[in-house]
């Protein structure tokens, strides 16, 4: 009955430090977009999570951002898509998700295609990125 | 009580498999990879022509010559293996006609532009090969034959059955260089995506003639002409139509 009791409280402890029961554990978006022919060149593309407007992107950066638990959307926009191709994910908490975006170009047709990838693929291409200077804060609509 | 427990958690899987996330469906697909490919090439050319020699005669002898950039349409026929490519060109320049002229008082004697044009083979390679573009970084070889007609315009009335009986004051019917040239150019190209289709193309070069050539002229045989050695910068845009192949068909 005392071990039940102690475990009982310990958990309580547990579940309200450092975090309240009511604000789950964040997680973290880590978006990284491929390399391009002159990335120097190439423009930085704004995307939205969960339909707000979070931040751009440009070639060859990164961005970290944290992310509530639960479903979540993004979507990169801009008049230069013509597809747009949004990606879900299922986000849990104190969880780090790596996502790859790259623009994939035909003739008359230009998307952003996004992937989430592997940590163990997404840290060696992260190493070769910079971060995103600007725009990391979230933007209302 | 087991048995219940399986078909339960049987039932329930393909609940839990519905939720379409894209954690399991997406990938980002590699690089499209075409090993080899023809393509024909329609494009057109802002050129900028340098031919000193004769420009300054136009000049000293106050004879009007267009000092616009020349229009030029080419189309181009080649192959490309891996990073490497081979292309055959010819181009043509469009017609640029200085007319109407001026009319009020002694009308100057006009160089207009007949013909401009060229054939020239070029080896590249692809310094980018990157997943949208590739950057070719051409070299080749050419000839190009860049012609005048000198006149002076008149208001004269000449019936066309007599047409011959006149001679116009000051008339050069035609004066042209001819030249081998070298030219190098760096090509911006999408990648190619499909087994057939279109890709758009820019490109930038220079080409030189190899020496200083003598104007010449199909009427007369001139002698002391002057010598130019032609020079034209030129942005070129186009169309690739091409045919791409993965590998050797078994």
């Amino acid at each position: 009955m005392k071990t039940l009791l102690l475990s009982w409280l310990s958990s309580l402890l547990l579940l309200n430090h450092p975090h309240s029961p009511n604000q789950p554990v964040q997680a973290q978006l880590i978006l990284y977009r491929e390399k391009e022919f002159i990335s120097g060149l190439g423009k930085a593309f704004p995307f939205k999570i969960n339909d707000k407007k979070t931040g751009k992107l440009s070639p060859n950066h990164y961005i970290q951002l944290p992310l509530a638990p639960g479903r979540i959307k993004i979507e990169f926009y801009n008049d230069y898509f013509t597809d747009s191709r949004p990606l879900w994910i299922q986000v849990e908490s104190g969880q780090t998700y790596y996502v790859k975006a790259v623009v994939e170009v035909d003739f008359w047709s230009s998307m952003m295609l996004m992937a989430p990838m592997p940590a163990q693929q997404a840290l060696p291409e992260l190493r070769r990125m910079k971060p995103e200077a600007a725009h990391a804060s979230p933007q209302p609509e | 009580m087991k048995r219940l427990l399986y078909v339960t958690l049987l039932l329930a899987c393909p609940a839990w498999s519905q939720s379409v996330d894209s954690t399991t469906n997406f990938t980002i697909p590699l690089k499209s990879n075409f090993r080899s490919g023809f393509m024909l090439e329609p494009s057109f050319a802002y050129t900028l022509t340098q031919l000193t020699a004769i420009k300054s005669f136009f000049r000293a002898n106050q004879v009007e010559y267009n000092k616009k950039l020349d229009r030029v349409v080419a189309a181009g026929f080649g192959y490309r293996r891996q990073r490497m490519k081979a292309m055959i060109h010819s181009f043509f320049g469009l017609n640029q006609r200085l007319l109407p002229p001026k009319t009020s008082g002694n009308a100057p004697l006009i160089a207009q532009r007949l013909d401009l044009s060229g054939i020239a083979i070029f080896l590249g390679y692809d310094i980018a090969n990157a997943r949208n573009n590739r950057a070719f970084i051409n070299a080749g070889v050419g000839s190009i034959r860049y012609e005048y007609t000198l006149f002076r315009p008149t208001n004269q009335q000449v019936p066309f059955q007599t047409i011959f009986q006149y001679s116009p004051p000051v008339s050069v019917p035609s004066l042209y260089l001819d030249s081998g040239y070298w030219d190098v150019n760096v090509e911006i190209v999408q990648r190619e995506k499909r087994r057939d289709t279109f890709q758009w193309m820019s490109r930038l070069g220079y080409r030189r003639g190899f020496k200083a050539t003598s104007w010449q002229s199909e009427a007369y045989q001139l002698v002391d002409a002057p010598q130019d050695r032609i020079g034209q910068f030129y942005l070129q845009v186009g169309l690739y139509i091409s045919h791409n192949r993965s590998s050797r068909p078994n």
